[in-house]
């Protein structure tokens, strides 16, 4: 469904996408992941036909930049930060959104299912983010797209709407969507997504299944300390497998693949130790890790 | 087409919903008719002037304001939309940017044509009934001048806003394209003339230059052909080509001023990453 082909893009001096080569299929769920800046946003724009590129992109067999509007007929894009025209209503940019698709007129049957009916008659410039986002998801659906570009639905989302959202995304995939979801968190979209794709830097350095990144997702866990030295507790944690340390006075950061992090908690628990707090960071992917994976693409021409 | 119509609909809808077209037309009633007072008040009467007298007043008036709110709201279309982010939303969708551009062209359009035909023709109604006076055609050629006027800087605006980074630069531009167009281009004329001594030929070319002293000459010989009524120039394009050919070389002039920004937008808007 999407053919990406040595995509680059380059603002002046700065490549924020480094010859990109990907194919996702017909009724796939890809999460994008990467750091902030690592070229997500860039991506999905491209593919959305909002910035001009090298190298060459397709949706459905048609090239998004010599037949940009017949690819952009089967996308529906939701950008990270939605930006309607502040004075319409949700009902009033729902109708636009939808003539613009060729529509007859909106639907408000969509603001019920993304939990907006309520805000039928608001202002745009009234919602919340992610009232703003969940409106551009219903103007996206609502014509019903082959393909979804979904970009950083997190970051106005609660952990249990993010979670909701996956769930709505992996449903429309098994119905014959192909979503690709960009985001920088880790753990969520992995759960139900059929693929991974990682951009470090503007280049992909992976792309495969999500199972099968396993080590090379970590998670940071940090302790906070009393005042009494951090020794017997790093030496605790660096006995266990795949564990890093580091530790200053007050602290130590154990960085452990992600879902061990609970076993870590269970080892500290159970030594007697008693640190003042515990913070467990979002799972981030460690790059350096990836490089050591099947699927990633190795080829230095792509 | 369809997203054309789409664009201009709502653009004409949000010219409605925020009250500014209603500001504008209301302005241009209460000026028309207060102008009319005031003209008849300086020869000792009391009561409304009739058309002709009127749309001479009103022509002025006219040249000054309609570049004014048609560059204003030109200018703050795209660079608007750029700055918000809802560029990024309605660019996605699938309509050509040509289409975006166009459709927002039409609809800001109607809405000031909804606005100058509601404000003068209010007054244009009110001092008829009142006076009972001829000239009533005259009036409407003013009309029709006054939009496109209204079309012809809202195309130089508009592409001052695909042009411009920011909708405050896409403004700034826009006052000093006015400001050249309504003052400093006619001492630019008065000078070619006074002091450099240009012909009459040359005169007329730099006026096509200006769409401002094309409506001005327009309006002029619209009014009243006669050639003193308009001066060295208009007098010698209705010498060189006759008083029909001379309206249409000056309707064709404001035309080619409409197309080409729109034009120019249209490229610079395809060529560059809009976000």
């Amino acid at each position: 469904m999407i053919e990406i082909r040595r995509l680059t893009k380059r603002f002046g001096a700065m490549t924020a996408l480094d010859r990109v080569t990907a194919a996702i299929e017909s009724g796939a769920f890809v999460v994008l992941l990467g750091s902030n800046g690592a070229g997500k946003t860039t991506l999905l724009r491209c593919l959305a036909g909002l910035l001009a590129f090298e190298g060459a992109a397709t949706v459905g067999g048609h090239d998004v930049v010599k037949d940009g509007k017949a690819a952009r007929r089967l996308i529906g894009y939701v950008p990270q930060r939605p930006s309607f025209p502040p004075d319409l209503t949700c009902v009033e940019a729902l109708d636009l959104f939808a003539r613009l698709r060729g529509l007859p007129g909106g639907d408000p049957a969509w603001l019920t299912r993304v939990g907006l009916d309520t805000q039928a008659d608001a202002a745009v410039r009234t919602l919340s983010g992610g009232m703003r986002q969940r409106l551009a998801l219903a103007t996206a659906l609502q014509s019903d797209p082959a393909v979804i570009l979904f970009d950083e639905p997190a970051a106005h989302l609660d952990p249990h709407a993010r979670r909701a959202l996956h769930r709505d995304l992996e449903a429309l995939a098994k119905a014959g969507r192909t979503i690709l979801l960009a985001t920088h968190l880790v753990a969520d979209p992995l759960a139900v997504a059929s693929r991974a794709m990682v951009l470090e830097r503007g280049r992909l350095v992976y792309n495969g299944r999500p199972d099968a990144m396993g080590a090379a997702i970590q998670q940071r866990v940090i302790f906070t300390l009393n005042g009494a030295g951090p020794k017997a507790l790093a030496d605790l944690l660096e006995s266990r497998p795949g564990v890093h340390v580091t530790h200053t006075d007050s602290a130590v950061v154990a960085t452990t693949p992600a879902g061990t992090a609970f076993d870590l908690l269970a080892a500290v628990a159970a030594s007697g130790l008693h640190p003042l707090g515990v913070h467990l960071e979002e799972p981030s992917i460690d790059a350096g890790r990836l490089a050591e994976l099947p699927d990633t693409p190795n080829d230095p021409k792509d | 087409m369809h997203a054309v119509l789409v664009m201009g609909r709502y653009e004409l809808h949000e010219a409605i919903r925020n009250r500014w077209l209603l500001a504008y037309g209301a302005l241009f009633a209460v000026l028309a008719l207060g102008l009319s007072l005031v003209g008849l008040s300086t020869i000792g009467a009391v009561g409304l002037e009739g058309y002709g007298r009127t749309t001479a007043s009103l022509i002025n008036l006219c040249l000054l304001l309609v570049p004014l709110v048609a560059l204003l709201l030109g200018s703050t279309g795209i660079s608007g939309d750029r700055e918000s982010g809802a560029l990024e939303l309605f660019l996605a969708q699938p309509i050509d940017r040509s289409e975006l551009l166009v459709g927002r062209f039409v609809g800001s359009l109607a809405a000031i044509g909804l606005a100058t035909v509601t404000g003068f023709g209010l007054a244009g109604v009110l001092v008829g009934l009142a006076t009972g006076a001829n000239g009533g055609l005259q009036y409407l050629a003013f009309l029709g001048i006054a939009l496109a006027l209204a079309a012809v800087y809202l195309a130089i605006g508009i592409a001052t806003s695909v042009v411009a980074r920011s909708r405050i630069k896409a403004t700034a531009v826009a006052r000093v394209i006015w400001f050249i167009s309504v003052v400093f281009f006619d001492l630019v004329l008065i000078g070619a003339g006074a002091v450099a001594g240009a012909g009459t030929r040359l005169l007329a070319a730099l006026l096509l230059l200006n769409p401002v002293d094309i409506a001005r000459v327009l309006a002029l010989l619209l009014l009243d052909s006669s050639l003193e009524m308009l001066g060295p120039v208009g007098g010698f394009l209705v010498t060189r080509f006759g008083s029909g050919g001379a309206t249409g070389l000056l309707i064709g002039a404001l035309a080619v001023w409409t197309v080409a920004p729109v034009l120019v937008a249209i490229a610079v808007f395809d060529g560059r990453d809009p976000t």
